[in-house]
């Protein structure tokens, strides 16, 4: 198998099926991010390709200073950050449509199934997570949902190791405390 | 140990980045707090409902869709530099040729003047009628009157037609 730092030389010689090869490597990390922000799936395959094709034109600029894979994600957080930007009035969801939401579930007589039990409650999850500030919403989703190494979030979002670990404590103490608020049916913001 | 130092190390054990002996430390003050145990759980609960999320894969023919994009915008930028030179091109030969303009005025050499024999008497400051005036004043006025009749009288003399 071809080393990706020879695969990235070649892409950026202009060679389009060396860059084919990378776009198959990391394609479902791009699209499982942009997934993981916007939750749509034909939104999330736009702004992948979006994501590849900015790819393709900056690779003249990657210098090889640390993987592709990081300077791909670093290219694929800014997009989509500017994306959730562009719509901000959709961006976050109001923490009363999510409570009512969840007061219906809440409603409804117990389903007796565990696995869509489970389902609702990730649901909630993900409708935090979602009303959370970007900073932290971010952050998050690159830590617990794609799984980025504590060096990978520092490269990729350009922090310092200290202030990775502050915004992921931070990030983390707030969802769950939004998390119990609700669960607890407490309409207030934490 | 408080409990939001028990927090923050809840949550780097979490990331497997917790020393052993403060894990122990840890594990003591949990037995102990009912809040922090709680919490343990709540975030245990958390992390579990995160990774529970899958993304659907990617739609079919991600590379082909991809690689017309890239086509496309290739062409589209080739365009764009042309577009862009013409627009720099116009402004730019314009201002060029106004220069060049210039220097031809400035720079070429100045050629002599040819003027005629009157104009260069006026140039002189010299009237080029004097003399002629000077020969009329001269002359007497039945002079004068002659010599306008017999001119006159060449310009309308029949012209001799020799018959063979």
């Amino acid at each position: 198998m071809m080393e990706e730092r020879e695969i990235v030389r070649q892409s950026q010689e202009g060679d389009k099926s060396a860059f084919a090869l990378l776009v198959q490597r990391y394609k479902t990390k791009v699209h499982g991010l942009a997934y993981s922000f916007t939750r749509d799936a034909v939104l999330a395959d736009d702004l992948a390709q979006d994501i590849f094709l900015k790819a393709w034109f900056g690779l003249a600029r990657f210098k090889g200073r640390s993987e592709f894979g990081t300077w791909l994600y670093r290219i694929s957080v800014n997009h989509i950050k500017d994306h959730l930007r562009k719509r901000t009035a959709s961006r976050e969801i109001p923490l009363d449509r999510a409570a009512g939401q969840v007061r219906a579930a809440q409603a409804e007589p117990p389903a007796g199934n565990r696995a869509e039990d489970q389902e609702q409650k990730a649901d909630l999850v993900r409708r935090c997570l979602a009303g959370l500030p970007e900073k932290y919403r971010v952050i998050l989703t690159l830590r617990d949902i794609e799984g980025l190494s504590y060096e990978e979030l520092s490269r990729a979002l350009d922090l310092s190791a200290g202030t990775v670990d502050s915004r992921l404590f931070r990030a983390r103490k707030l969802l769950r405390e939004r998390v119990e608020s609700f669960r607890q049916g407490d309409r207030r913001e934490p | 140990m408080n409990c939001r130092t028990a927090e923050r190390w809840l949550l780097r054990r979490h990331d497997r980045r917790l020393s052993p002996d403060k894990e122990q430390e840890l594990d003591t003050h949990l037995r102990v707090c009912p809040v922090c145990s709680t919490r343990e759980d709540g975030y245990r609960a958390l992390f579990a409902d995160l990774g529970r999320e899958t993304a659907p894969p990617p739609r079919p023919l991600f590379w082909e869709r991809l690689e017309a994009r890239i086509v496309e915008k290739e062409r589209e930028n080739g365009w764009g530099l042309v577009r862009l030179f013409c627009r720099r091109a116009i402004p730019v030969s314009l201002a060029l040729s106004a220069l060049v303009l210039a220097a031809v005025l400035l720079f070429s050499p100045a050629r002599e003047a040819q003027f005629s024999s009157s104009e260069s008497l006026l140039l002189r400051d010299d009237n080029p009628l004097v003399e002629t005036r000077i020969l009329l004043d001269n002359n007497k006025l039945e002079d004068k009157n002659m010599m306008l009749i017999f001119a006159s009288a060449e310009d309308y003399a029949p012209r001799q037609v020799k018959l063979p």
